[in-house]
This record gives structure tokens, sequence and C-alpha cells, in this order.
């Protein structure tokens, strides 16, 4: 059975990144040309594309990117909605793990890579995120998160369960490229070993490491 | 048979016939500046540079964990096609990036190997929506459908380029067996593939060791037979070169391409997939055909087993179809056609919500044979109505 690691890619698209969107939507799309033009990649990295602001939008279901003729636009506004974002990616867990097994792969943990500009402005966020990588739910995910611009850094230290990086003070457009930058390095290097393989060398941002690594 | 010991009467070729200037063991200072690395912390390489005073050789810098035995190790390598016949001696060099001379340093007797640049023929455009790239197109496209390459703007290859490519792989692994060597990395990431000239180029062939060596492994490309943390050897190098055979004859990358060599569609190489499947599920490793009789069988030939036959274990289970696909396959009584498709149009619905507006594009790729099938629907109904319309007319 072939290996394969369900890949979540969770942006935020609230109103603060509407300066940015261009340059979003761009990377969005070169992260599409990368992905889909490395088959072993691609073959091994099923990914999702999640945008999240007031509500969330499953911009790309779970798919081998080769499949996906191009990258949809995504237009940002609206608030930083976390907790929806989390519940909606424990539904898509749930769905899409179910959907890899049925077709007979070795379905690695999941892996969500969280790239958000700002803060939660909902209160109860941390519920939702309890529930999602609750370690008694056999599929809870690990989480890369990645901050720049107005995010929290105490906010992102709990919400990042793998790895943590934060902007070291680059421009959102340089680092919104860094970011998917590393997060492409990183499944690159997981797909050559089965494992993963985080690149902890991005441009732009400094590497925190998750005070809590559990152990699996 | 070839093996690495040294030629007895010392009759080693005095120039490398590549062009490579230097002798075969070179100090790191005598290579001249190194320019920019072209890759970095790649698999047993801290870098690979080119040699700025020698164009298209490059050199391949090592890990700074040095095992002593590896300089003698390069050395065996860079002196073995030496024991080879002339032409098989250029098939190697053509085909690979066989390490020219070692590099040594101040208390590192192997910083590293000279290696010759690929050639441009392996880089190829790739396209898709408004981005393109040139790159070294890896053989991995290969081990995909027709459709899936063209997708990229690469040309859809002809059975008989899938089978080309197939029998320059195994015409090298012959190669390598005759000289004793096992590579272990046979997989998609270390061979390039040329649509032009349907070739294919072999590369850290430099980690080649005699007999066996450390298994390296790739997700999807473990032998079952070799069991985690044990060596690599000749065997394990006979079921991943049958695996990359398989796949890259098919287009299919999982289990499907087991099934698709069972049904054995090709007229034209009959004992090509009972070889494949002996690779691939013979339940004694030691029962696997050799590279030289994979070669044989793509080249038409026949497959000669000793008896009784090797038992083989079941095939995996089918996954089930995500899109329509074929097998590429030749045309009855030829040896290359161009067949093969597969549905890729994936269609996903627009979403439109406060906040965050997402805009999809719908591509959805018409079925050929389902188009033409109604075409000829709607031109036979028209013939008939044509008919009764002249019948009425004639009879009025």
């Amino acid at each position: 059975m072939s290996l394969c690691l369900p890949t979540y890619v969770v942006i935020d698209a609230s109103s603060s990144m509407k300066p940015h969107e261009a340059v979003l939507n761009a990377t969005l799309s070169r992260l599409h040309y990368n992905l889909a033009t490395n088959p072993r990649v691609s073959e091994f990295a099923r990914v999702s594309v999640i945008a999240f602001s007031t509500d969330v939008h499953v911009v790309i279901p779970m798919s081998d990117m080769e499949q996906v003729p191009n990258m949809p636009e995504v237009i940002c506004g609206g608030r930083t909605d976390y907790g929806k974002t989390f519940d909606r990616l424990r539904e898509c867990i749930e769905q899409d793990v179910s959907s890899l097994r049925a077709q007979h792969y070795s379905v690695l943990r999941p892996t969500v890579f969280f790239l958000t500009d700002g803060g939660p402005t909902d209160a109860n966020w941390r519920k939702s995120f309890r529930e999602l990588v609750d370690r008694n739910r056999p599929r809870y995910p690990h989480v890369i998160a990645y901050g720049f611009g107005g995010a929290e850094r105490g906010v992102l230290q709990v919400v990042a369960t793998k790895a943590l990086f934060i902007a070291d003070g680059t421009d959102t457009e340089s680092a919104l490229s860094g970011a998917i930058s590393g997060l492409l390095n990183t499944l690159i290097a997981s797909s050559q070993t089965g494992q993963m393989q985080i690149a902890t060398d991005v441009k732009g941002f400094e590497y925190v490491q998750v005070a809590q690594e559990y152990v699996d | 048979m070839t093996d690495l010991n040294p030629v007895a009467d010392g009759s080693v070729p005095a120039v490398d016939p590549r062009g490579w200037p230097l002798p075969r063991a070179v100090g790191l200072g005598d290579l001249g500046p190194l320019a920019e690395p072209i890759s970095e912390h790649n698999g047993q390489a801290v870098a690979v540079r080119p040699l700025t005073d020698h164009p298209g050789w490059l050199a391949k810098l090592y890990r700074p964990d040095p095992h002593p035995e590896d300089a003698q190790r390069i050395d065996l390598l860079i002196s073995a096609p030496d024991t080879l016949p002339e032409s098989e001696r250029a098939t190697l060099y053509a085909g690979t990036c066989w390490p020219a001379a070692r590099i040594h340093g101040p208390g590192n007797p192997a910083v590293g190997c000279v290696i010759p640049m690929a050639p441009e023929h392996y880089r190829a455009e790739l396209r898709r929506g408004k981005f393109s790239e040139r790159r070294f197109l890896e053989i991995d496209w290969l081990a995909k459908s027709d459709e899936s390459i063209r997708g990229v703007g690469l040309p859809r290859p002809a059975f008989g380029d899938r089978l080309e490519a197939c029998r320059r792989l195994t015409e090298l692994a012959a190669i390598l067996e005759a000289l004793g060597l096992v590579y272990s990395d046979w997989s998609f990431s270390n061979a390039f593939w040329s649509p032009d000239r349907r070739s294919v180029y072999l590369i850290d062939v430099d980690g080649c060791q005699p007999q066996k060596m450390p298994d390296i492994h790739q997700p999807n490309w473990a032998d079952p037979l070799t069991p985690p943390g044990s060596d690599a050897d000749h065997c394990t190098d006979r079921y991943r070169l049958g695996l990359l055979v398989a796949k890259c004859l098919t287009g299919q990358r999982d289990a499907r391409a087991f099934h698709s060599v069972s049904l054995s569609p090709w007229p034209e190489q009959p004992a090509l997939s009972e070889v494949l499947l002996d690779m691939l599920f013979a339940t004694e490793r030691e029962r696997r055909p050799t590279a030289v009789q994979l070669n044989q069988a793509l080249n038409n030939g026949p497959y000669l087993r000793t008896v009784p036959r090797p038992t083989r274990s079941a095939l995996p289970p089918l996954p089930p179809l995500p899109a329509s696909q074929t097998v590429p396959q030749p045309p009855a009584g030829t040896g290359a056609a161009e067949t093969g498709t597969a549905d890729t149009g994936t269609a996903k619905s627009g979403t439109v919500a406060e906040g965050t507006v997402v805009t999809r594009t719908t591509e959805k790729k018409k079925d050929p044979a389902t188009t033409w099938n109604a075409r000829w629907i709607w031109a036979f109904a028209f013939a008939v109505i044509l008919l009764i319309v002249i019948s009425i007319a004639s009879n009025h």
C-alpha cells in the first residue's frame, strides 16, 4: 500500500490580509505549480487548502494536486475565526482519512500548516482546538504554525503542536512567500523519507521549538 | 561476467574518454574555484558545485563524517569501467554520472568526487497554468498517465518511448550487476528521462557499493523480502528495478501497475510479464530474475528460467479507480504506438460567502470515446430521417 500524508494548508483570509490578496493568490498558485509538477510529492502528500475568516471555506478538497486544474482565487475579508476553522478541520480529517483508507493508502498522521497574520477574534476557539488535537482521537493532526503581521506569538505557541515559525520582522508578503516555501520544502523532504521532516530553515522566520512535543 | 578486480596487466586507460583532464585522485585545492551550489543537503552530499575551470564537471562534496573505507570504494568505482568491454563502458559513461575522480582534502581522503554534469537534453520545460520552469526531467514522469504527461506540456509518450527508456534503464542495471555493484537507490528520483532521445541518465551512482550496502529507504520502494535494518543486495536491486520498470511501462504508480503487468498486454514482448511478476512477487528473493533477463525480455527475447518455476505471492488488491485509465499498449503487429488515456478532469463547485469568497474553475474533460459515440448516433439518426424524406418525396 502506498504511503500518504494528508496535508491541510489553512490560510488566514481575513480583512487584514486584504492588502496582500494578490500576493496570497500568486503564492498559492506557485504552490500548486510546484506540487502539480512534482509527481513524487503529489503522490505522497494529498493536499487540501482551507481559507478562513468569518467563515471557513474548503478551497481545494483533499486532492492529488496534479489532478487539480488550477488554484482557485481567494478573496479576503471578514474576521479571524479560529474556532470554526478547527471544527471544520476536524470534520475534514475524519472524512478524508476514511476516504484515503478506502483507496488503500497507508495514511500517516495528518499535518496542518496553519498560516495567520492575526489573533483569533472569537472567544471560544480553545475548546475547538483542544477537540482537534485531542490525543484520545486516533486521527488528531500535527499542527505547524507560521505567524506573521499581527499574529500573536502566545496564541500560536498553543496552536503549534509540532513546530512554530514566527516572522522575524519581515513584511507580510515576503513572509507569505517564505512560509509557503518552508511548507513545500517540508513536503519534499518528507516525501523522500516517508516521515515528517520539517524544514526549519525558513527565510524571514524564526524557528521556535514547540515546548510540548508530544510523543505519538 | 565482469567484476571489480583490477585489470591484471595494468592496461588501464590513461585518459578518461569523457575528457576529465586531471588525475583520478585530486586535491580539493587543485580543482580551482567552485561555483555556487546547484544542490545542497541532498542525500549523502552536503553540496554539489560546478567546477569553474572545468565546464561540464561538478564537485560532489560529502557530509563531513568520513568513512575511511569510502576512499577505497570510490577508487574502485572510478576504475571499474576499465574492466568493461568498450561498448559497455561507453554505455555506462553516456548513461550515468559515473565518478571521474576522488577529491581528497587535509585529513580526509574522501571529501567527495568529481562527476559529469547531466547532459542538457535531459532538461525540459514543465508548464502548468501560467507557470513554467526548465528542469531536469525525472523518470518519475514516465510513471504517469499519458494525460498527466501532456498536462505539463510534454509530448505524450508512445508505448515505444516507454519501452525504450526501460530498455536503457535495464541495460545500465545489467552493467552494474555485472560489476558486482549494488545501487539500492532505484527509484523515480534517481534517473532523468529524455523524451526526445528516448534515453535515461542515472544519477547518484557514486553511492554504489560492492555486493551489499545499507538499504536506502524511500517510501513506496521498500522490498518486502528485505527486512528493515538489513543490507540491500543484488536481490533488493532486482525488486526495485522491476518495480520501476513496471510503473514506467504502465504509467501507473500503485497496485494497478501489477495488475496491468499480469494481463501481459505486450504481444511483442511475450516474456516480459512473467519476468516482471517473478521479480516483484517471487517468494524467494534469490529466485528473482536478473537485470539481464529483464533487459532480454524488454528486447522481445525469451525468459529462460530454471524449473521448478518460482512460487509467487498474490497480487495486492486492486485499489478503487479514481478515474478511467488504460495501460499504454502497442498496436497489433508493431512495437510502438500511441495509446492510453486518463480522465483527469476535476470538477469543483464554487462557493460564495461573507468574508472569504472563493472562485473556482470547473474543468471536466469529455471522454473522447463518448463524444464519438454520440456523434455517430446523431449521424445515423440524421441519415434515417433523410432516407424517409427522400422516400416520401420520390413517392410523390
